[in-house]
Parts: C-alpha cells; sequence; structure tokens
C-alpha cells in the first residue's frame, strides 16, 4: 500500500538544485549576513497614510510613514483641531497594538470548561444571528442591548444594525465619563458642551478637568498660549494635577463640591448685582427662580463644605467678574462632574449658568460654540436609513435627563437580571473592567443569552462573554469619514496604515454587515465601507481618493465667526435657568445644593479617579510601552495627602491596605502635598485583574472595584467618586 | 514511503492543522509508524550524513530525546479532531495562559528605536518574519497560506527546512536549523504550560535533539 504525504502547503514553486547550488555557491544568506544586508538596505516601498489615532476617544489625525509594511513615524496633523500638529504619548505607544502578542487572532466561543476556543468565523456568524434572531422573536428587539465605546465606523455600523432589527438600545460609555454633564449642560444651554476661549481668555477656572493628564494636545496648546499671554488660570481640583504647571492657582477642593462652590460664586455676584444683566435679561428665562434661592449659598457656607477658605470664594468671584466676559468655568470632561457624584449633573448645569451670569456666551476669550460640518443626506437607496425603533432606549424612563445619544448603559445590563435584556454587545469597550462596579457588572454579562465582545485584546469583558470577535487594529482598517467641529471645521479619515496582520480579524464595518445578512436585515449592508465613505464625501464635494491623499480637508467657509449670534436649542429658546424637565425629574427647577451621597468620616477619605498622561483608562493598561512607565516611575501608586500620613504613620512608597464595603486592596502607595487631605487618589488605569492582560495583571489596584453599582437619580452617571474608603499601613 | 525531508513536513502540519483527509493519511498506521522510525534516524545521526554519530546501537531509543509520557503520546498521534481542537485552544492569539502561538517573532528579542532602546519581546512581525520572507524569495519560493500571514510560524520554518533538505542543500539545512529554531527552547516552556500538550512537545522536543546535533561542531 502506498500513501502520500502530502507536503509543502505553505511553499510552492522553488528553481531547485540550481538555486540551491548558487545559495551555496554564494553562501547561503544566514541570519547575521541577512540582518546586515536588511539593516543597510533602503526600503523597497515607503508610503505616507492618513489616519486617525484611536489611544482615546479623541481621534487626532497624524499621517504615518511605512517602510516595507511598518510603521516608522508618525506625525500629528497641524490642521487637526485636537491635535493641532502633536500626538501624546498615548497615541505614540498605542500604535504598538498591532503587532502585540496579546491581540486577539481568531473568534472564540467560551467552552463549558469556562475556557476559550477559537471557532471559524461561519459558525460565530451563524451561531450569533441565531441567537439574535430567537431573542427577537420571544422577546422583541428591546431585549437586545449594544454598548460601544464610539468610534467612526463603530457609531454608523452598530446603530444601523441595531436599528435595523428594531432596537433603540445603542449606548456609549458615557455613563462613567461625561454623560452628566452632557446631561445637565443640555437642560441649562440646550447643548451639551461649549468650549471655553481659552487661547483668548483674560481668566478660566477649571474645576477638576487637566488637558495634560487627559485630553487634548490641541487643548493644552491653548493652555500654554493663554498663559504666555498673561491669563489667570485657576485650577480647582483635589490634586494638583498635571495641568497646574501652567496655572496661576491652585485651590484644592473637597471632591464633589464644586457645585456649592460654583453656587456661592453665584451667591456674591448676583447679592452685589456684579453680573451681565442685560445678558440675562434679555437672553435667560427662570433667572428669578435661581436668584431667590442663592441667598443661602454664602461663600461662608461653602467654605465649610469645599474646604475652600470664604475670602478665596469671594475672590475668584470677583476675579471671574472682572475679567468678563473673556471669563469661563471651562466645561469640564469626566472628573469633576461627568459621571463623579450624585450632584454631578446639577454641577453641569450650574456651571452653565454662572458663565451666563459673566455674559461670556460667544465672547472672545469667554464660552464659544466651535462651528461643526457632516456630511449632506445620501441618495443612493443603500445607503438609506432603517426605520427608526419604535420604543425609545431602554432607562430614558427611569433617567429621564440622560442624554438619549449616549444612554445609561449599566442600567441596561442590570435588566439583564430583571429578564429584560437578554443579549448584549460590546464593541470597543470594556464596560465591564471600567464602567461600575465589575464584580456586579460581570455577573449580570453572565446571564445574559447572548453575548458579544468585539474587540483586539481581551479584557474583562470580553472574558464575561460567550463569543469574542476579533477587530483588526485601527491601523488596519479604513473607517467611515470623520467630521470635526472646531475653530475650523475638517474632515479626516482613518486610513489603511498597515495591511491586516492577522487573517481571522476583521474591521467592526464587515463584522456588522454579515451580522447584518446573517440576522436577515442584509438590505442594510449592500456596501462597502469604501463606498460609503466616498458617498458621504461626495456630499461636501470630496471623494474618498482626495481625503486619502491629502488626509484634512478644512471647511474654511464654516470657520468660527466670533459675535455671531447663538440659536439656544431649548425648548424656551433661550438659556434655562429653570428646567421643566430637571422639575419633573424631581430637582429643583434651577440648580440647589445637593449633597453627596456620601461623605467621609474622621478616619476615612473620599476615593477620587482621574487621568494620566500617558494612559486611557482601561484600554491602554495592556500596552507595553505605556504600563512600562508606569512600572518604572509607580505611577500606579495612589496619593494620600503628606499630612495626613504623617497622623496614620504612613511613609512614601509603603504598602497600604484600601478598603471599602465593597473591596479591599493593598498597594504601595504615594504621600504627596499634591492632594487634598480627605481624598485618595486612584488613578483609573490599573488593578486590571485577568491574566490574559498580561502585562498589567496585578498592577495596582482598580478604583472601579472599590465603587458599589448605583446610578446618578435623573441622569443616570455611574457616581464613580461616591465611594469612600480607609487606607491603614500593612502590618501597623 | 517517508523520507527525511517528508518528516519535516509531517511535522509542519502537527503545528497547523491539515485537512482531515490529509492529517488521516499522514497519521494512519503505516505512515505514522514509517516516520516514527525516520525520526528515530534523525535523532540518531540529525540531517547532516557528515556529522557525528551516536553510539552504536541496534535499536536506537526514542526516550534517549524524549520523556516516556512523550514517546507514548507521540507513538499514538491525535486524531483530526483532537488535533484540530488543540490548536483552537492554544495556537490562537489574547489568551496568554491558553496560548501558545508557535510563531518565532513572539519569542524573539526586537530592539526599540529611540533615545533608550530596550530588547523586548512578544511583538508579531520582528526580524525573523522579515528574514523569512526575504529568505522564500532568496529561494525562489512562492509563499501561499500560512507563509504570506506568519512566514515566522513554525509550520513555515519546517517547510523550508524539508524543502532544503529535499534540495540537498547540507549546509544552508544545517545553518537554517541552528539559526531559525533556537526559539524553540522558548516555546517548548510555553507548552509546558499547558495540561495536554505533550504531543506537541514530542514534537519540539525531537527537533531541538535533532538541532542539538547540528549545533555540534565537525
Amino acid at each position: 500500500m502506498s500513501h502520500d504525504i502530502t507536503r509543502r502547503r505553505f511553499i510552492q514553486g522553488g528553481t531547485g538544485v540550481a538555486a540551491a547550488a548558487t545559495l551555496l555557491g554564494g553562501g547561503f544568506l544566514g541570519f547575521d549576513a541577512w540582518r546586515q544586508a536588511y539593516a543597510d538596505a533602503p526600503a523597497k516601498e515607503v508610503k505616507q497614510v492618513h489616519s486617525l489615532c484611536n489611544s482615546c476617544s479623541s481621534k487626532c489625525g497624524f499621517t504615518a510613514t511605512v517602510e516595507d509594511g511598518k510603521v516608522m513615524t508618525m506625525i500629528g496633523d497641524p490642521e487637526h483641531p485636537y491635535c493641532d500638529g502633536t500626538l501624546c504619548a498615548r497615541g505614540y505607544g498605542y500604535a504598538s497594538i498591532a503587532y502585540s502578542e496579546d491581540r486577539l487572532t481568531n473568534p472564540l466561543k467560551r467552552t463549558e470548561t469556562g475556557a476559550f476556543e477559537a471557532i471559524s468565523w461561519d459558525d460565530a456568524i451563524k451561531e450569533i444571528s441565531e441567537k439574535i434572531t430567537q431573542i427577537i422573536d420571544e422577546d422583541g428587539p428591546q431585549a437586545l442591548v449594544l454598548i460601544q465605546d464610539p468610534r467612526p465606523s463603530g457609531s454608523y455600523y452598530t446603530k444601523r444594525f441595531m436599528n435595523a432589527l428594531g432596537s433603540a438600545n445603542v449606548y456609549t460609555h458615557g455613563v462613567s465619563c461625561n454623560m452628566s454633564k452632557v446631561s445637565g449642560m443640555t437642560q441649562a444651554i440646550g447643548v451639551g458642551d461649549f468650549v471655553s476661549d481659552v487661547a483668548n481668555a483674560k481668566m478660566v477656572m477649571f474645576l477638576g478637568r487637566s488637558y495634560a493628564d487627559g485630553i487634548r494636545p490641541g487643548s493644552l496648546h491653548d493652555l500654554q498660549a493663554a498663559r504666555k499671554k498673561g491669563a489667570r488660570i485657576v485650577m480647582v481640583d483635589p490634586r494638583y494635577n498635571a495641568s497646574c504647571l501652567y496655572a496661576d492657582e491652585w485651590v484644592p477642593i473637597k471632591p464633589g463640591t464644586d457645585l456649592a462652590l460654583v453656587l456661592a460664586m453665584a451667591n456674591v455676584l448676583v447679592g452685589r448685582g456684579t453680573y451681565n444683566q442685560e445678558y440675562v435679561a434679555n437672553n435667560t428665562v427662570g433667572f428669578e427662580d435661581w436668584a431667590a434661592r442663592l441667598p443661602e449659598y454664602t461663600p461662608e457656607w461653602a467654605a465649610e463644605i469645599t474646604g475652600i477658605p470664604a475670602e478665596t470664594i469671594t475672590r475668584l468671584a470677583e476675579e471671574m467678574w472682572e475679567a468678563a466676559p473673556a471669563s469661563s468655568i471651562e466645561q469640564g470632561w469626566r472628573a469633576a462632574f461627568g459621571c463623579s457624584h450624585k450632584n454631578s449633573g446639577e454641577t453641569a448645569r450650574a456651571l452653565c449658568l454662572f458663565n451666563t451670569l459673566l455674559g461670556c456666551w460667544g465672547a472672545e476669550g469667554g464660552a464659544i460654540f466651535y462651528p461643526s460640518a457632516s456630511a449632506g443626506k445620501l441618495t443612493d437607496p443603500r445607503f438609506a436609513a432603517p426605520p427608526a425603533p419604535k420604543e425609545k432606549i431602554l432607562g430614558s424612563a427611569e433617567y429621564p435627563l440622560a442624554a438619549a445619544s449616549m444612554g445609561v448603559s449599566t442600567f441596561a445590563l442590570q435588566q439583564i437580571a430583571e429578564g429584560k435584556v437578554k443579549g448584549v454587545i460590546f464593541y470597543q469597550s470594556n464596560c465591564v473592567g471600567g464602567y461600575s462596579n465589575p464584580k456586579q457588572l460581570d455577573e449580570w454579562v453572565r446571564q445574559a443569552e447572548l453575548s458579544v465582545a468585539i474587540d483586539v485584546q481581551m479584557t474583562e469583558t470580553c472574558k464575561a462573554c460567550q463569543y469574542v470577535l476579533p477587530d483588526t487594529s485601527y491601523l488596519e482598517r479604513l473607517e467611515v469619514p470623520e467630521f470635526v467641529g472646531g475653530r475650523v471645521p475638517v474632515v479626516a479619515l482613518r486610513d489603511r496604515v498597515l495591511d491586516k496582520i492577522h487573517p481571522e480579524t476583521k474591521p467592526v464595518d464587515e463584522i456588522f454587515a454579515e451580522l447584518g445578512r446573517a440576522c436577515g436585515v442584509g438590505q442594510y449592508f449592500d456596501f462597502t465601507v469604501d463606498e460609503l465613505a466616498d458617498a458621504q464625501l461626495a456630499t461636501v464635494g470630496l471623494s474618498l481618493e482626495q481625503l486619502q491623499e491629502e488626509g484634512i480637508v478644512a471647511f474654511p467657509e464654516k470657520a468660527y465667526k466670533p459675535g455671531k449670534e447663538i440659536t439656544w436649542k431649548t425648548p424656551s429658546g433661550k438659556i434655562q435657568f429653570t428646567s421643566e424637565a430637571c422639575a419633573k425629574a424631581g430637582f429643583t427647577p434651577s440648580p440647589t445644593w445637593i449633597e453627596p451621597l456620601v461623605m467621609p468620616e474622621e478616619g476615612q477619605f473620599r476615593l477620587v479617579g482621574g487621568k494620566q498622561t500617558i494612559h486611557t483608562h482601561t484600554q491602554t493598561a495592556n500596552i507595553k510601552p505605556l504600563i512600562s512607565i508606569s512600572k518604572k516611575y509607580g505611577l500606579e501608586r495612589p496619593w494620600i495627602n503628606a499630612d495626613v500620613a504623617a497622623t496614620l504613620g504612613i511613609e512614601d512608597g509603603d504598602e497600604v491596605e484600601i478598603s471599602s464595603d465593597a473591596f479591599t486592596g493593598r498597594t504601595k502607595i504615594k504621600v504627596t502635598e499634591r492632594i487634598e487631605p480627605t481624598s485618595l487618589y486612584l488613578p483609573s488605569h490599573y488593578g486590571r485583574m485577568i491574566p490574559e492582560q498580561q502585562l498589567s495583571y496585578g498592577v495596582g489596584l482598580s478604583q472601579m472595584d472599590f465603587v458599589p453599582f448605583h446610578l446618578e437619580p435623573g441622569y443616570g452617571g455611574t457616581m464613580a467618586q461616591e465611594t469612600v474608603v480607609t487606607v491603614k499601613k500593612v502590618g501597623a | 514511503m517517508v523520507r527525511e525531508p517528508d518528516a519535516f513536513a509531517i511535522m509542519a502540519a502537527c503545528f497547523a492543522p491539515p485537512s482531515e483527509e490529509e492529517w488521516r493519511s499522514i497519521a494512519s498506521d503505516r505512515a505514522w509508524a514509517d516516520f516514527v522510525l525516520v525520526l528515530r534516524g534523525l535523532l540518531e545521526h540529525g540531517i547532516d550524513p557528515d556529522a557525528p554519530r551516536r553510539p552504536f546501537r541496534s535499536k536506537p531509543s526514542l526516550t534517549e530525546s524524549l520523556s516516556l509520557e512523550e514517546t507514548a503520546a507521540l507513538f499514538k498521534p491525535p486524531d483530526h479532531d483532537a488535533l484540530t481542537r488543540f490548536s483552537n485552544r492554544h495556537f490562537v492569539g489574547g489568551l496568554p495562559q491558553q496560548s501558545a502561538m508557535p510563531v518565532e517573532s513572539l519569542y524573539a528579542n526586537r530592539t526599540t528605536q529611540g533615545l533608550d532602546p530596550v530588547e523586548e519581546k512578544g511583538f508579531y512581525g520582528a526580524e525573523p518574519a522579515a528574514y523569512m520572507r526575504d529568505l522564500a524569495a532568496s529561494l525562489g519560493l512562492s509563499p501561499a497560506g500560512l507563509f504570506l500571514e506568519y512566514p515566522d510560524h513554525l509550520s513555515c520554518e519546517l517547510e523550508v527546512l524539508a524543502y532544503l533538505l529535499e534540495e540537498g542543500a547540507t549546509g544552508a539545512v544545517r545553518q537554517f536549523l541552528v539559526e531559525r529554531l533556537a526559539w524553540l527552547s522558548s516555546f517548548r516552556q510555553r507548552l509546558l504550560g499547558l495540561d495536554d500538550a505533550r504531543f506537541h512537545l514530542a514534537i519540539v522536543d525531537a527537533i531541538l535533539d535533532i538541532r542539538s546535533i547540528a549545533v555540534r561542531p565537525h
């Protein structure tokens, strides 16, 4: 019996003995000789590709130089408003994800033993779509939920997919980011954000926001410019953050009390009549209601609550008025009132109203609204939107003030336990690891009948799911064009910098298109992302090819024009000191003091989080160049006030035990004067507790482990800083 | 009849499962017995007919190179289903406790650029991958399938070895064996951390032993 052995499935051809003889004749090109030749040889192919970073949600534009398929340089695009020509450390470090050992390379399915095994894409799509169809048939489309951290293609394809199925339940990460801020501001000014014109300001007060620790390089450039021009910069923050380098004054504040500060400053201005009375009279409704509530919020009252001396509060209010209208309280993002406290939404609302007293809306150096740009309507029927879902996003009734564009994602997960949600899909989201108490969220996700995570590396969220689908890295895919508002709005593109590295990974557009087809809604995905991008760009007179060539195209005709009249998108058409929606949700019509949910007692600390310059929450924790820096400099260590540490017998570098009702953990501590006495600052990137994040596993502690699951009334934010902890030295 | 180049091609197939039909052919009783016999010979005299020979034995024992458990595993190759399941569990990325991707770049040092260069491991597409691509081009080979995706995958390296052996390029074979497969020591450590890897450990240990003969100075 003969039996053939099939050989050489991966290489073919070869020129036979002659080739071998050549090799032998010239000497086999061993590795060292090749290396020498390779090092000296010029690259065979050099190209420049324009793309968008993915190390955070900013998506700064950059131009990559690629030599023989390897990224050699990345230079921030000067025209991109967010980076202004500079990429941050995250931007450079995160690029290593493309070749990381910890990349997911295959679709995975969790087996009965709990281990994951690779399955084919065909099997994954089939099983997932069958389950989705079953859930819809039995429980309706609202039993499906999708949670994502928005990116250009992700935002488009996830919403399209879910809406095509009839589900309105598309959530962002907002619940643990800036949803309370966006929602509160919307109640006052009709939109969820504005921009302090820092570069032209005479005075800016920052409540908890640090450009240098967070985002974006362009904003930091503005801060630097303001400093050079002699603007007065005040940082109100429990910690002396990295941006304080550019500040005239650091005002340590007890976290959760920014609302008291704002109310007290408003008390000073309104009480003295030193506010822009004409502006208020002409542009607002409900001022009298707020004015009547302010008298009790004296600086002396606020001093007790905030820890800021009454004279300082009074002085800050006076200075802001003196500098008006070229002054503002900066818009913030996450730290102080994005999602942190029971009063976060109302803090955001009050901040907008204080700025109104300054009359700084639309003023140079004040609070302005950048113009935006967007694609026009697409007429090709292939791109027609699916019918709007019949119902509203889950959670909209329970949290009526939550921005519908973000939704309360963790509430949706809670509905799994209630039996109302049966299936959950995550895209580019480590919800379980970062949006609230991980243990609780993990438990709920595991109860789902269907759970799918789409990501590039294993996370706590992936681990909780039944299926894990491998995304390409951002460097390997083209995405839907990104229209960016700014002083000059632009459109930019994430383009394919590298060829696909792992053959069994797929970009998000392909994943949802295949799922859509398998779920019977393929008619909404009858195009490639290239075709979609080209069609969108055609509506603004561009083409995909052109944008790929140029990288960024600006719309100078839409540039910001100072003095342009502002249209307030509120129900009244004016700035609202009083909000009917807030009143209906159980708040006072105009913002009043709301005490935080918890207050540290003697021997306790409020646990606060916050970003560091080199990390983006949990997304970058397992990125080798970035976590290496953390480990080298002990950046994972929590901060405790030096005077307080002395009373506890704690010295810098000691191992301590930190405890809340939910969790106890041990780590080394940093003793510093850079934190106010009642706070314990824990950077929000560490404490990854899955071995799959092998570089960051066991490094530091996770803030969220200490936080119980709870949601801000009315607004739905995570209340990430409504946790008190104790600290003691190990072995003491 | 299994020849020495075929033996390396068979070992390549162990790390990138072929079709069920192909594996059935490879792992049939007679074919596998032939393979083991050839492997024994390679373990005795290496790939180089001029290499120093081990002391004469009438029946060279696999347990000279392999543990008893590995020898047992080698004699009873997994069926296609088991081979595929092992691959699906371990030859996938992103699962450090389970993953054992047989890709040389992951075990090779690379030097970062910049002011403070460091040696680091654990990245795909490092120098070994570039070298293998260039080597294939210089040999006039047409990469296909796995070679296009992971040119420094163990299966690809073993197939190139098989090709060189078949072409009789003994010096090249020896140098390739010595230079390219040293990383298997680190890969072996990864396999040791798994609880179901005896068969693959047997193959890796066999290759390492064959390599050790090639390393010896003449």
